[in-house]
Formats: C-alpha cells, structure tokens, sequence
C-alpha cells in the first residue's frame, strides 16, 4: 500500500502532484462514464478522472486514490465503493474534522507504512 | 487558480447596513487579539481579519469565537476565500463614526487563493486609523485607538452625511447625534444616554459607548482580600434583564461608592463599564463575559413604572433528567414540582458540633425526579402549600446514590416564579397527569448504565490510583477481550430468586443449597465470567456477571450451560473466538476490597456496548482540541 495523503477539497492546492485519498459522495456522472463529480467531507466540489468506466452510483460515498493534476482535479488510479449499509452511519463532517487534525499534526499521524 | 469572484462593494454595502448579504469575500490579513483573563485554561483569543471584495478592504472585522478552529486548523488563513453567511455591524464609536463588522457565520469556499485583485482600503480614514489609509494591519493596534485622538475635522465630514463614509448615524438618528452632540462630545460625563440601550446579551469588550437598564437578582457582601498589591476589596452583584443576566465586580473606590447604592431588587441604568470574559471558576452565569465597574462607570436608578418590564431573574433551567450527564460540584437552574416533602430535621455536624436545620424534598419534571435537600434558613423559610412549582437557581449537583441537588447560601429560591412558562407549563401537566406518574428517579442510584462515566485507558487506573476512594469509581474503557477462564464461565446456581448461592451437585439428580438448607432437583445456570480486557496501554482482569456476560458472549447462561454439560468443546471455543475478536466499550466499576490484609481491586462489567464510530471520533476530537488549548 503507498503513502496516500488524506485530504479534502480545500486541501488539493496544496497537494499537487501527489498521491491522496479523499472520501466523498458521488454527485454526478459524466456521461462518458470516465468523469465523476464529488462533493468532499469539506462540502467542496471536485472532478475525477478515471482511466476506465467504473460503476458507483450517484449519492454513495466512495473513497478516490490518486494523484492531483495541475488542473485540480484527480487522477485516479483506484476506487473503493462500499455496501450502503456500510455508509449508512458514515459521519462525513467528522472525518472532515479528522482530516484537518491529519494536516495540523502531520508529526503525529503517519503515511508512510 | 482561484476560480472563485468576489462580490465587489460588498464591504461598503455591509458597512450602510445591508448585513442581510451573504458576500464572497477574500481574507487578506489575520491577527491574533489575546483577552487577558484569569482563568488559565480558558483560550480568549479572537481573531480580527482584513477583508477585500476584490476592489476595497476593510480592517475591522472580528470573527466568531466559535469559528476560531477555522483558523488553528488552517482552514481559513491569509488569501482564503470566504462567503459570509451571518453579519453584523457594530458602532464602536458614535462620534467618530467607527465601526466594526462582526463575523458571526461564515463558510470557508476555498482555503489556498492568490490574492484576488489589488485592492484598496476604503476610503475611511476616522474609522479605520487616524488617516493612515493603506496601514499593513500587522502594524497597527487599533484596540489602543481612543476616540478623542480623532481630528475634528474628520468628525465634521460625517456629520455632514458624506454618501461615501458610512456610519450608522447615517442610517439612523442623523437629528438624535446632531441634537446631542454637546452630551456626547463631552469626555467623562456624568450622564446617561437612555436612548441607547442595549440588551445585557450583546454586551461584549468591543464596544465603546452602551447602557443597560437591569434589575440587580443578587449582591454579595463586600469581601476583603489580600494580594501581591496589597489589600482590596470587592463586591459582586448579578445583573438581569428580558435577554438575560451578567455578573458585575466593583473594586476598591468602586466597591465603597457603588455597594450601597445598589439594592436588590432595583432596577438601574449602568453605562461605561468594562468587560472581560467570564471566569468560570467563580462565575456560572449564562454570559461570556463579566463586567468591571470604574472610574467612568455612571449608575442610575431607575423609576420604579419605568422598571417594571425587566424580569426580576433570569432563569437557565435544564432538565431533570439532564443533571445525570452533569459532573457533581457543579451549580445548575431547575425547576420541577414539589411531590413530597419532609419535616425540618435537627442534625448535628459530626465535624463541628454545629446544628443544622434540613429538610428534603422530592422534585418532579415531565420526565424524571430528584431529591433536593434545603439547608437552614432556606430549609425554614420555605413555605409549603400544596405541591407548589419551585424554581432554583445556582444549585449544586451531589452524586450521592446518583444525582442530588442541594442548596448553597447562594442559591435562589422562587416559589411559582412568574418569569418562566414553565410554571404554567409544569402545574397542567402535575394536576392532569404528572401526580399519578412514577418518575425515574435520579436519586437512587439505580440505573448506573445509563449515567454518563468518563472514558479512560486501562493505565489510567493504576496512574489514576482508580478504585481506591471510599466510593466506587466507574469509568468506560475501549477495549478488547483477550482471555477468558473457561472453566468458571457458568456455575450451578440455586433456583431460588434471590439466593444467587452455588448448589452441590449430589449426583443423584438433586442439587443442595447450604444458604437455603433446601435441596431441588433442579438449577439454574449461571454466569460468572472472569476476563482479562486489553487495550493498547495495558490489561486488567474483569468479572461479569448476568445480562453483561450475556452480552459479551452472545448466547445465554443456560445455552452455554448445556454446551458445558455436552461437552461441546468446539462449540464453546467457538463461542470465545468470536468474543475475543471484537473491541467494545466496557463500563467498570472499580473499588478495591480489604481481603485478608490484602488490597485487592475489583473491576465489574457494569455493561458492555458495540462501538459507536462517530461518538468515539468526536470524544477524540474533543481531548485533541482541549489538550491543544492547554497548550496555548
């Protein structure tokens, strides 16, 4: 397993160019099936870029591995779906929270396995 | 790439008073105000951000304490774009036309931005700084600025109603300021504008010129203290009006001249006072701040007629049922209806000799009871008619056998109280239905499982010296069972209810019980669990018993009794695998025991619960953020 950083919306800026995971709900599907819109813990909206059609469904909560582009946007190399039973309880604003804890402490929540 | 527009001229749109505009704005400058205060751990910081609509900033703009975590989480820094949701302008200075715009909700859209444009600061010199347009924020303290260093002539250009500085006069009373300008212009007056009144709850340091209309609930005596000064004095009295009540100290020369002007009861005019926040080691009043009288302080009685809409006391009740999750020592409002009382009772103090009048009264809510004990001239003094409504303020909370309630010398107590609809509300129900009812009651003791214990770590205990009071400790620890004694998992238990004694087996179909002196054919099968619970800072070893060892293995006593007999020794590993496997939320109570000269401590499973995710995450959240305030 690499060194996924976890973020939100707000924090892909800073992590340009490196591989993050971030948690959020499926918004919209493009078409093409290869682009997905999601809204972040953070209630931001980002675009993901998919090298090949994945089934989600809009409104479940997945998590995106991969990398940021220079157009803020993900790459994406993996996704993880989960049961909806799974993410029926899911507190999105509480991740979001932990997600910033990550940031602040950096020296006390480690990446790297 | 910022993607995001800011709504140009919004700064001067709030600032003419359109506060209803949820502009896109651009934070351009953040600085840190430290409150002094005396209470340590209390972080009084607040923030004071610049902001720019893309064509104009604006220096002055306080933020919500609540939303202080944006910035120590880095959510909201130099050059984030924010959408103001909630705002408010405050005059902190009618002469001079200086105000002041109060965050009080706002949502981070992006946190990284460019700086949007080249803004200006707005053409403001007298509300801002004395002239210095353009100021670095970093460079300038504005909490220092007086009103009277402004120039006059700036003065002059507001009051003649310049479209292009706003201030709230030109929205409001331009007659009123023009009219009064000598009153006001004046520096220490002794008068009081009645025509500004405030509510006590939107009090707060940042503003220059208020004045409050309260009635006075409560003054204390003028105490004497002792410091690195040398000596003082000091009063303090509690101040209530329709939006709710402050604490006020007077020192010193304030002290002599203002604690016998003030009588309870009384209804007064207070302007020119300072405030601070609220220190809750003394102060437990609904406010954040307290107020300081000095040297300006102006306090004027208050006709009678003219007083009459300000409520004698300001109530903050909580439930009945809500004083379980309350940590004992704590001082609370309540109100509920008397369902019994008893008769004063004599006691003597075992410590100092001293007779003490009591008296105990069972109080009832819509959802619980609680005992309430009286003491001396309260215990005296209250008047029982027939189940009276009655209403406490500033009680504290005992644990004994659970929650009580008992009064202090300071405590309010108002008998069918006219201020609150909970009277009203409170007598219908008791008459229609809450006399007949059987409340839980939080004064015996039962129901340990459900009250509210802190969390801990299995480390705790020792470091903690846990268990070792006279009274049991009860504690929740996130833990996983990682042995359990197989062999004493389930003992042959006497049928009897209650006997609970282990039965022998005579092996011939009858099983005695030496406590009853009976023998019976039969038995129950019972638990007695003994488990060793780790998490990751040590291990300790449990008891559980009944309905918690029922729980935690997940099969009943008498199945696993049946097992045991059948020998089914896959089954019953089986049965402990999946016990060991999971992590759950243990509720212990812990006292040591005198065993033969030997100090043993005993932990009992109270209760065990799944894991809820979104409880525990906040609970960590919560002792990040306040080891992080510490730190501060």
């Amino acid at each position: 397993m690499s060194h996924h950083y976890r973020i939100n919306g707000s924090m892909l800026q800073q992590f340009n160019e490196k591989p993050v995971s971030i948690i959020g709900t499926v918004t919209k599907i493009h078409p093409s099936g290869n682009i997905i819109d999601l809204e972040t813990s953070d209630k931001q909206h980002i675009v993901v870029r998919l090298s090949e059609h994945v089934d989600v469904n809009a409104g479940s909560i997945i998590e995106v591995l991969g990398n940021v582009d220079n157009r803020n946007q993900i790459v994406c190399d993996t996704i993880v779906t989960f049961e909806p039973e799974q993410t029926a309880n899911f507190d999105m604003d509480m991740y979001n929270q932990a997600v910033m804890l990550f940031q602040h402490y950096p020296q006390d929540y480690l990446v790297n396995l | 790439m910022s993607g995001q527009r800011l709504t140009t001229g919004a700064l001067l749109r709030y600032l003419r008073g359109n506060s209803s505009e949820k502009a896109i704005l651009q934070v351009v400058g953040i600085k840190t105000i430290d409150s002094k205060t005396d209470d340590p751990s209390v972080s009084a910081k607040r923030y004071r951000l610049m902001l720019s609509d893309g064509k104009s900033t604006f220096s002055s703009c306080m933020l919500g304490t609540q939303m202080n975590q944006l910035i120590e989480m880095n959510s909201l820094k130099e050059n984030s774009i924010v959408r103001i949701d909630r705002v408010m302008v405050n005059a902190i200075d009618k002469q001079t036309g200086r105000v002041m715009l109060m965050l009080y909700e706002l949502e981070v859209l992006q946190s990284d931005s460019e700086r949007i444009g080249d803004p200006v600061a707005l053409p403001l010199t007298d509300i801002i700084n004395n002239g210095n347009n353009n100021t670095n924020r970093s460079e300038t303290n504005d909490n220092n600025q007086t009103s009277t260093t402004t120039a006059s002539s700036a003065t002059n250009v507001i009051r003649n109603g310049s479209k292009t500085l706003p201030t709230i006069d030109d929205r409001n009373n331009t007659k009123n300021f023009n009219g009064d300008n000598n009153r006001l212009t004046a520096k220490a007056s002794n008068t009081i504008d009645k025509e500004r009144i405030v509510n006590i709850d939107t009090l707060n340091p940042y503003m220059n010129k208020w004045t409050i209309k309260v009635r006075v609930s409560s003054k204390s005596q003028i105490r004497n203290y002792q410091n690195a000064r040398g000596p003082g004095k000091l009063f303090n009295c509690d101040l209530v009006d329709q939006s709710g009540e402050i604490r006020a100290a007077a020192f010193n020369t304030e002290c002599d001249k203002f604690h016998s002007l003030l009588e309870i009861g009384k209804v007064y005019y207070i302007a020119r006072a300072s405030l601070k926040p609220a220190n809750r080691q003394f102060n437990s009043l609904n406010n954040d701040y307290e107020m300081t009288f000095n040297y300006d302080t102006c306090i004027e009685q208050c006709d009678t007629d003219e007083g009459q809409s300000i409520p004698q006391i300001q109530f903050n009740f909580i439930p009945i049922s809500e004083i379980a999750n309350r940590p004992a020592n704590n001082v609370c409002d309540v109100i509920g209806v008397v369902k019994s009382i008893s008769n004063i009772d004599t006691i003597i103090s075992k410590t100092s000799q001293k007779e003490f009048n009591k008296r105990e009264l069972l109080l009832v809510d819509e959802n619980a009871s609680i005992t309430v004990t009286l003491w001396g001239q309260q215990a005296e003094d209250f008047q029982n008619s027939s189940n009276p409504v009655v209403a406490f303020k500033g009680i504290r909370i005992g644990d004994f056998n659970g929650r009580t309630l008992s009064t202090l010398n300071s405590t309010l107590i108002s008998q069918d109280p006219i201020e609150t609809q909970r009277t009203i509300e409170l007598r219908t129900w008791y008459d229609k239905e809450g006399k007949l009812m059987d409340l839980p009651d939080l004064s015996k003791g039962a129901d340990i499982g459900n009250q509210q214990v802190p969390f801990k770590t299995l480390s705790q205990i020792n470091t903690e010296g846990l268990g070792l009071n006279d009274k049991p400790d009860y504690i929740n620890i996130k833990a996983t069972t990682t042995l359990i004694k197989k062999d004493t998992a389930v003992y042959m238990m006497c049928p009897e209810e209650r006997c609970g004694k282990k039965v022998v087996d005579e092996n011939n179909g009858t099983f005695r019980c030496e406590k009853c002196n009976k023998t019976y054919n039969h038995f129950k099968w019972s638990y007695m669990i003994s488990a060793e619970i780790s998490d990751s800072t040590g291990a300790q070893w449990i008891s559980a018993f009944r309905n918690e060892a029922e729980t935690l293995l997940g099969i009943s006593a008498d199945e696993f009794g049946n097992h045991k007999l059948n020998q089914n020794e896959n089954i019953i590993d089986d049965i402990f695998q999946k016990t060991m496997n999971r992590e759950r939320i243990f509720k212990l109570r812990i006292k040591s025991d005198q065993y033969n000269d030997e100090q043993r401590m005993r932990l009992t499973c109270m209760r065990v619960s799944d894991i809820d995710w979104s409880s525990h995450g906040r609970r960590l959240i919560e002792e990040i953020n306040q080891i992080e305030s510490i730190q501060h």
